[in-house]
């Protein structure tokens, strides 16, 4: 991306307050449900880095 | 899904993807950020429009006519994500009602193919439940088949 410092760093505080935004819309459902149902998937991988 | 996706750079370390929807009449540069949501294995993605200057837009309609090309090229997105992830569920929706409802129209008539590598579910009423067509769902989710 071209621009003055300034310019991309305004770019990138935009960029990560809309992420955040975005997110807080997904964690405000996650909140409010039963989460164990992403938990049932075990990964061997992961579980033998433990 | 079978369009030919667009080319697209990556910042594997923070799931920030980057690639330019291209017409005859000009160039929107997009980018895709999967973002680890407060559930351990959950994610959020979310797709933006760059625009003039650097700023980001979930509402901008660029108007390109190359849905299927940007579409494809996330799920190539998505597909490089569970390289990493592959346990992870990931969450997304459109940003507006029309958007959201094209997305699930697009699962609907992708589901076939979808279905080989992943399972697709959708959030109703604070439930996870199996996509299903002409269901209104707040979120679509993936998980990919192990």
């Amino acid at each position: 991306m071209k621009g003055t410092r300034k310019e991309l760093d305004r770019a990138s505080a935009n960029e990560e307050k809309l992420v955040q935004k975005k997110l807080d819309e997904a964690n405000i459902v996650l909140r409010r449900m039963d989460v164990s149902v992403f938990e049932n998937k075990v990964i061997p991988k992961q579980k033998n880095e433990r | 899904m079978q369009e030919k996706p667009y080319p697209y750079t990556s910042t594997n370390k923070d799931f920030r993807y980057e690639f330019e929807s291209t017409s005859d009449s000009k160039t929107v540069r997009k980018v895709v950020r999967i973002t680890q949501t407060e559930v351990l294995n959950v994610y959020n993605l979310a797709l933006f429009d760059i625009l003039e200057g650097g700023t980001l837009s979930d509402i901008s309609e660029s108007r390109n006519k190359d849905l299927k090309t940007i579409l494809a090229t996330v799920f190539h997105i998505v597909k490089d994500f569970y390289t990493q992830k592959p346990g992870a569920y990931l969450l997304f929706r459109g940003s507006d009602s029309r958007r959201h409802r094209l997305y699930s129209i697009v699962i609907a008539r992708e589901f076939n193919q979808l279905s080989e590598r992943f399972v697709i579910h959708g959030l109703k009423n604070d439930v996870l439940c199996p996509f299903a067509q002409n269901s209104h769902f707040d979120f679509y989710v993936i998980e990919q088949k192990l």
